[in-house]
Parts: structure tokens; C-alpha cells; sequence
């Protein structure tokens, strides 16, 4: 039993991060996210024994968070409060604020399903077949909203570059 | 853009500091909670690292105390059972749970022992459905040994459209039909070894007011159509049926509610409901009474899910399938 907690706690360590941010990136609300992180390795918990046998913890993971998020709300991502683009002289800090703002822009631009689809190619590195099974779609299906999200984030970038 | 630049442009995002709670307590205080479904079908509020997780109480629920996230479990906690029980062993168990099931017609039971219906793994906290001769499965929670004359709630049976877990527990032990999404066409087969929906993915959830949720799930390699119902609900149970194959149909299944049909559950009111998967050019689905369009349903990637409550008599309903320019691909009458 100790055993298990012990296993139990390592993975959540490690994971909590990753899934707070895989989900933020899917749903724009840090404090979603987070809930629905905790909740997922909570559930998680309940059914270690089983998914450790299986070897599909993390695919439980992925899962479970992406319903969690979808289920919960269909909400459009959230339009974050952005600084100032045009501030001259500023700090390095400044600047990344402003490249992370810029990408946030772009991202809020994305339906939810083409962010999600996102994430999971290029943040978790899913492949295409797991990304299409996690989606509920064919795998023609995520090379289509892979390239309209990514001609959609051009078409974000070349406005905020115009 | 390319792969590395939206790589990077994620990572641009994720800057976010994160503190990671200590979830260990909350999750043996839950899992205490699941095996004891102690106090009646408690849906707990848990209070983890300053985050507040609710798992959407309902009115009968009986809501605990939260757990501190520092607290640690004392050595007069029970111990743990990490093995899966046998068949004879939750029958057992759960044997004092069933006694509610009594007090319901649609349950017959003439004092036929109770059988765990399908052969899956399953340990304490877990949903199981059993039989007392071919009728609905009554649920039950399964206890933790000594635990097992504490009354749980049929309210816990209950579909939560917001709790993906339970749908897929509860879909696990409905009645399962293949090939075809017709799930209420009698010819089809029945699935007798059951499927395991509980390690599946919930694709999408309707729902049309208290009661009745109908669930898509994707398992490893199909699509299932699935209609919870509450056990208290006299419909013969919840069902699940195969919904792989794209159709160009829009099967619908309509039961009725109230005394206008016969039923134990207040309120006259007809439901229809169905899911599947269209062809992939389907945009929308039209669902009409009369002529008169009552629900539109959006398709997405050829997927569909509806739930339609009216108040009063059931009546037909006819459907059509749209594409994104509106030309009709198909159209029928549903139940």
C-alpha cells in the first residue's frame, strides 16, 4: 500500500505541471486548469492498481483532463488583460510579457477544438492517431484543424506584425 | 508557422507558476468515502491546496466534512483492499444495498438471489450492476468489508451529465447491443459479455433537464451509444449499443414519462434520444414535430448527440441531415 501512495505521489509530482498547463493551453482559466488537474490525478488515484497493470496512466490522464475541461464548459477561452504593445524601451521582462501576451492573442483566435488539438500534437507530442482517438475524430480529421489552426495563428501573427 | 515555431509558442504560454499541491490526503480521503459509500451516496466537497473540487452535490446529497490537505491518516483507518473482488464476494456485499430495489415494480425479484451480471474487474467503491432473473440491473456501490449495511442513496445511480466517471461506470453495466445504434430495434443482439466502457473517453454528453443523459464514448476501438437512465426511472434500464459505422440516420429512441404513459416517474413528458455517427459531410441535424422544427443538433466530425424533452404526449418526431450549404443528404421518421 505504501507502495502504491509512494508510486502514486511521484507520478503526481511530476505530472500536476504538465497537466495544469496542458490544460490552461486547452481552456485559457489557470484556475480550471488547475481544478481539473487535481481532479484527474485524483481519480486517478482511485483507480492506480488497474491503470499501472495496463500501462496507461498517462493516457488516463490525458483523458480524463480533456473531459473534465470540455465537459465542464463550452466556454470560448478567455481574452486575457493584455500590457501595452507599444511600450518603447522595454525591460527584458517587458518583452517577454509581450511575446507571451502575443501568443496568447493568437491562441484565444482558435476554436477549442483546434487549441486542443494543438496541445496535444505539439505540447504533449501525441501522435496523430492518439490525438485523433483523444479528439473522437479520424486522423484526416486532425491533419485538418492542425492546418487551420496553424493558418489561422499566420493569419494572427502576420496582423500583429502589420 | 511550422512544428518548432508553434512548439515555441505554446511554451510562450505556459510561463504560469505552478505549486503542487499535496494531493495524497484528498485522494485516500476519497477513496475512504468510495469504499465506505458510507452515509448514503456522499459526494463530497474536498478542499485541496486552496482549491475548491466539487463534484456537483445534489439535493439529497449529504456533503462531508473537508479534509485538511495536511491531514494524514490515522492507524485506525481501514485497511486498504487493492485486490479485485470475486463475483461471490460482491454479492455479498452489496446484498444489503439491494433491499431498496424492493420497493420499485420494474424490479422483479421474487427472493431470487441477486448475480453480479458481467465478469469485469472490480473493487471496492466501484459501480456493479447485478440481476435477480433477466430484468434491469439494480446498481450497487461496493462496500468495504463491514461497511456493508450502510444504506446508499439510489439518487448515486442516478446519470450526473458533469461526472464523466460515473457515466462510464454506469454505462459499463447497461444492457449492450450491436451492431447497429437502433437501440431500441429488439432484433438486435444483446452483447452478453457486457462492455467495458470504464477505461473509455466520453466523447460527448446531452442532456435535456433531470433524468435521462445520453453519452458517446470511444473505447479503444469503437464508438458506443449510450442512454442512462436513473434505476428509479422505469424504462428497462440504461443500454449501450455499438455506433462505430457511419450512417446516413438519425436513429432515435422515444419513451414516455408520467400517467399519460404509464409510468412511475411524475410529470407527463415524451424524450427522445440518440447519438451516432453521420457522414462525415453532415453538418446539422433538424428534428421536427408537425412540422415544426423543435431541436437543431450540430454535428461535429459526423458526430451526434440529443436529448429533446416535450411536456405532455409523446409525438413523432422527423429529422433531416444537412450539410454546411443546408442541402438535405437525408431524412426519416424517428420513433
Amino acid at each position: 500500500m505504501g507502495n502504491r501512495d509512494d508510486e502514486f505521489e511521484q507520478y503526481a509530482a511530476q505530472a500536476f505541471p504538465r497537466l495544469c498547463r496542458s490544460g490552461y493551453l486547452v481552456c485559457g482559466d489557470w484556475q480550471r486548469a488547475e481544478d481539473a488537474a487535481q481532479e484527474t490525478l485524483l481519480r486517478l488515484h482511485g483507480r492506480w492498481g488497474r491503470l499501472r497493470n495496463a500501462g496507461s496512466i498517462d493516457a488516463y490522464a490525458r483523458r480524463t483532463l480533456l473531459n473534465l475541461l470540455v465537459d465542464a464548459s463550452r466556454r470560448p477561452w478567455r481574452r486575457e488583460v493584455l500590457t501595452d504593445p507599444g511600450e518603447p524601451e522595454a525591460s527584458p521582462d517587458e518583452h517577454r510579457v509581450h511575446d507571451r501576451d502575443e501568443a496568447v492573442r493568437a491562441l484565444a483566435g482558435l476554436t477549442q477544438r483546434q487549441r486542443t488539438c494543438l496541445v496535444l500534437r505539439f505540447y504533449l507530442d501525441c501522435s496523430v492517431a492518439e490525438t485523433a482517438e483523444l479528439l473522437g475524430c479520424s486522423t484526416g480529421n486532425v491533419s485538418r484543424l492542425t492546418s487551420d489552426a496553424l493558418a489561422a495563428l499566420d493569419r494572427t501573427t502576420e496582423r500583429t506584425m502589420a | 508557422m511550422n512544428d518548432d515555431e508553434i512548439r515555441e509558442l505554446l511554451h510562450r504560454v505556459d510561463d504560469h507558476p505552478v505549486t503542487n499541491p499535496d494531493l495524497l490526503p484528498a485522494a485516500r480521503a476519497r477513496l475512504r468515502r468510495r469504499r465506505g459509500a458510507a452515509l448514503g451516496a456522499v459526494t463530497a466537497l474536498t478542499l485541496v491546496g486552496g482549491t475548491y473540487l466539487a463534484t456537483a452535490p445534489g439535493p439529497s446529497d449529504v456533503v462531508a466534512a473537508a479534509p485538511s490537505p495536511s491531514s494524514t491518516p490515522s492507524a485506525s483507518q481501514a485497511p486498504r483492499e487493492l485486490s479485485a473482488l470475486s463475483k461471490a464476494e460482491i454479492e455479498r456485499r452489496c446484498a444489503p444495498q439491494l433491499e431498496a430495489y424492493r420497493a420499485l415494480p420494474h424490479y422483479v425479484d421474487k427472493g431470487r438471489p441477486w448475480r453480479v451480471v458481467h465478469d469485469f474487474e472490480y473493487h471496492v467503491g466501484d459501480i456493479v450492476g447485478l440481476q435477480s432473473q433477466p430484468s434491469m440491473p439494480a446498481y450497487c456501490v461496493i462496500p468495504e468489508a463491514g461497511q456493508e449495511s450502510k444504506a446508499v442513496s439510489l439518487d448515486e445511480f442516478a446519470p450526473r451529465a458533469d461526472d464523466p466517471a460515473q457515466l462510464l461506470q454506469l454505462c459499463t453495466e447497461a444492457n449492450a447491443y450491436r451492431p447497429s445504434t437502433s437501440i431500441h430495434k429488439r432484433d438486435v443482439p444483446l452483447v452478453s459479455s457486457g462492455v467495458d466502457l470504464r477505461d473509455g473517453t466520453v466523447v460527448s454528453v446531452a442532456h435535456d433537464g433531470p433524468g435521462v443523459v445520453q453519452v458517446l464514448i470511444r473505447d479503444d476501438k469503437d464508438l458506443w451509444s449510450c442512454t442512462a437512465v436513473p434505476p428509479t426511472w422505469d424504462w428497462a434500464g440504461s443500454r449501450v449499443a455499438m455506433a462505430t459505422e457511419a450512417k446516413a440516420e438519425v436513429s432515435l429512441e422515444a419513451m414516455g414519462t408520467g400517467a399519460a404513459h404509464k409510468s412511475i416517474v411524475p410529470g407527463d413528458a415524451g424524450y427522445h434520444m440518440g447519438a451516432g455517427r453521420l457522414p462525415a459531410n453532415a453538418a446539422r441535424i433538424e428534428l421536427s414535430s408537425n412540422g415544426t422544427v423543435v431541436r437543431e443538433v450540430e454535428v461535429t466530425d459526423g458526430l451526434w448527440n440529443v436529448v429533446v424533452r416535450t411536456p405532455g404526449q409523446l409525438t413523432h418526431l422527423d429529422w433531416r441531415v444537412l450539410d454546411a450549404t443546408g442541402r438535405e443528404i437525408a431524412r426519416g421518421q424517428g420513433a
